[in-house]
């Protein structure tokens, strides 16, 4: 089902949709939060929707920090969310972190209770490469609707009940098929999915893994984990058992695999003590292990990684070389 | 029935229902937990050499590997006083309540060893998912040809399960050769490190099974040994061990390459394992 949205109707609509359900938006180029008229649509924002389903602090428990106390399960949000502006990398970035957490009930849950609103980019980025790594925007994966700028208009397609329920708050009107189709051809067309990915899947695990550029590569980078925590698909967690006064709980917070802490042993023993060690785990994880588990590369494109890197390493220069070695 | 292993991270309460000091040192204590929930406890069924996550409200959780074997009435941890979660265990009194969650990972394939001989490989306090799996076996004793378990400490007094070891000793049906690194005085056994002791016992290949459990520089050394012998990389058992958040697949911090070791493991063939990065 296709729909055409006026650009002046899009405020209404958010409106409408803000008076019935909680709506995050991007509000600026930092990333989202509730509505309140703010609206940052130029691009994307600095934090994905990541956030949404696998926050800064998850509490699992609570109980009372005495001995013998029992803890408390701690019931994941219920409340309904919608969220509007989340570009289809960001989406697809949810999809394949469910592969590996769908089994979670806190994840579930927050699936279940959230709605996802896409907006395709204006223009393809300079900076970022969806379509290298085999995300097509207009497919509307991981997302209830999709809409795509086009002239004075959004052209909008349908691709849930939830989405198609959001949409009758709108002005929409059915229509834009054609123009829609048409321009997710022309994309396909132009920007086809990266040749690396074939060479990756080939490759033998080892080879890569031994490989001896990965010194020269790692050289410059920090281990500060900034592309960790920007990066729409990595997932790795940390517990954490806080206690303050005679309150304890026990909080899930986003890890990253950069850091020496992250695989040291209680023993002081560590496997991956090098930063290089680590920072190669963080690419095999991205374009081989996940590659081989699932058939796709834990990426979506985004080039956040590359833009917010202080040492300016380039994902591209791995995966190049991951490729042809 | 057999309740679906649990996937979220809800650990149930259990309590202390005893303790022991294993060692002179008294760095190792072994708990012996009943869950809380009746029907947990019943239904709580693991194979040896599968983990648990055991949590100390207010410091964290820590996987440990299951030392009691599923026939017994009380799950037991044999636990080295090492780090935050395990400092809080090792004060505990009994009767205190703590939290647990398992069992996690695959244990030993023991129904693949039936009708092999089974040689137990232990140096330390690695020793603990080894004692599951004999106790296993020699309650299974007809179902197995010959079982023999080398066992190293550094010392005498750092020899865990004294009473049991005694006991095994005396044993017919099974061969135990324990040793320590070197001469103490009041020991009239064996001396040598675990690999040297293999090498003198020189258990055959051929029909067996390996399962080899100890610090990295004693399995090291007793691989070559185990090969010698006869044992290819399909016949030898390892059990991996890394940090781990949380023992279900999702954190991926045991991950050695595409392995997770609370998934995948923890324990693992030396086929297997030879085609890993070497990240444990």
């Amino acid at each position: 089902m296709y729909y055409i949205l006026k650009r002046e109707d899009l405020r209404p609509w958010l409106e409408a949709i803000n008076r019935e359900y909680t709506l995050f938006v991007p509000r600026t180029r930092d990333g989202f939060g509730p509505y309140e008229g703010e609206l940052y649509l130029e691009g994307k924002t600095r934090l994905s929707a990541k956030e949404f389903f696998l926050p800064w602090r998850e509490p699992l428990l609570v109980y009372e920090a005495r001995p013998g106390a029992l803890p408390k399960v701690v019931e994941g949000p219920a409340e309904q969310r919608v969220v509007f502006g989340v570009r289809p990398c960001d989406a697809r970035g949810v999809i394949l972190i469910e592969k590996v957490f769908s089994p979670d009930p806190f994840w579930q849950k927050r699936r279940e209770a959230t709605s996802l609103i896409g907006l395709v980019c204006e223009e393809p980025g300079t900076e970022c490469f969806c379509w290298a790594m085999g995300v097509n925007p207009f497919s509307g994966e991981g997302l209830d609707l999709v809409l795509v700028p086009h002239e004075e208009v959004y052209l909008v397609k349908v691709i849930t009940e939830a989405g198609k329920k959001l949409l009758s708050l709108s002005r929409a009107a059915e229509g834009g098929e054609e123009a829609f189709l048409s321009r997710e051809k022309e994309f396909k067309a132009k920007f086809p999915v990266s040749p690396a990915l074939e060479k990756l899947r080939e490759k033998d695990l080892m080879t890569i893994y031994e490989a001896p550029f990965w010194e020269e590569l790692a050289l410059p980078c920090l281990n500060c984990g900034a592309c960790t925590f920007l990066c729409p698909t990595c997932y790795c967690f940390d517990v954490q058992d806080e206690v303050v006064g005679s309150e304890g709980v026990r909080v899930r917070l986003p890890e990253a695999c950069m850091f020496e802490l992250y695989s040291r042993h209680a023993s002081g023993h560590n496997p991956r003590r090098s930063p290089m060690a680590r920072f190669r785990n963080r690419f095999m994880h991205k374009f081989k292990y996940f590659l081989d588990e699932y058939g796709e590369p834990l990426c979506v494109g985004c080039g956040r990684c590359n833009e917010e890197c202080p040492a300016n390493i380039n994902l591209w220069d791995v995966v190049r070389a991951m490729s042809e070695v | 029935m057999v309740a679906a292993p649990k996937k979220d991270m809800i650990p149930l309460p259990a309590k202390i229902e005893k303790v022991v000091v294993e060692t002179d040192d008294g760095l190792l204590k072994s708990f012996y937990l009943r869950l809380l929930d009746e029907e947990a406890q019943r239904e709580f069924k693991h194979t040896p050499g599968q983990f648990a996550m055991l949590s100390v409200a207010g410091k964290g959780e820590c996987p440990i590997g299951i030392a009691s074997a599923p026939s017994e009435e009380l799950i037991m941890f044999t636990v080295f006083r090492t780090g935050l979660v395990t400092d809080a265990l090792h004060r505990l009194p009994e009767g205190a309540i703590i939290g647990l969650r398992g069992p996690l990972g695959n244990g030993y394939p023991l129904e693949k060893f039936r009708g092999k001989n089974v040689v137990l490989i232990a140096g330390g306090f690695a020793v603990t998912t080894l004692r599951a799996t004999l106790v296993y076996l020699l309650e299974h004793r007809e179902d197995y040809g010959e079982i023999t378990m080398i066992y190293g400490a550094r010392n005498p007094g750092l020899l865990l399960y004294k009473e049991e070891l005694a006991a095994w000793r005396k044993r017919e049906d099974m061969k135990l050769y324990l040793t320590i690194d070197r001469e103490a005085p009041g020991w009239d056994g064996l001396v040598g490190f675990v690999p040297q002791i293999t090498e003198q016992v020189a258990p055959s290949g051929e029909n067996a099974v390996a399962l080899v459990c100890g610090p990295p520089i004693m399995i090291k050394f007793t691989l070559p040994v185990l090969e010698k012998c006869g044992f290819g990389p399909e016949q030898v058992y390892l059990s991996l061990e890394n940090r781990m958040r949380c023992g279900i697949g999702l954190c991926h911090h045991c991950n050695v390459g595409p392995f997770l070791v609370c998934r995948d493991g923890p324990v693992i063939t030396l086929a297997a394992l030879k085609r890993l990065p070497p990240e444990y």
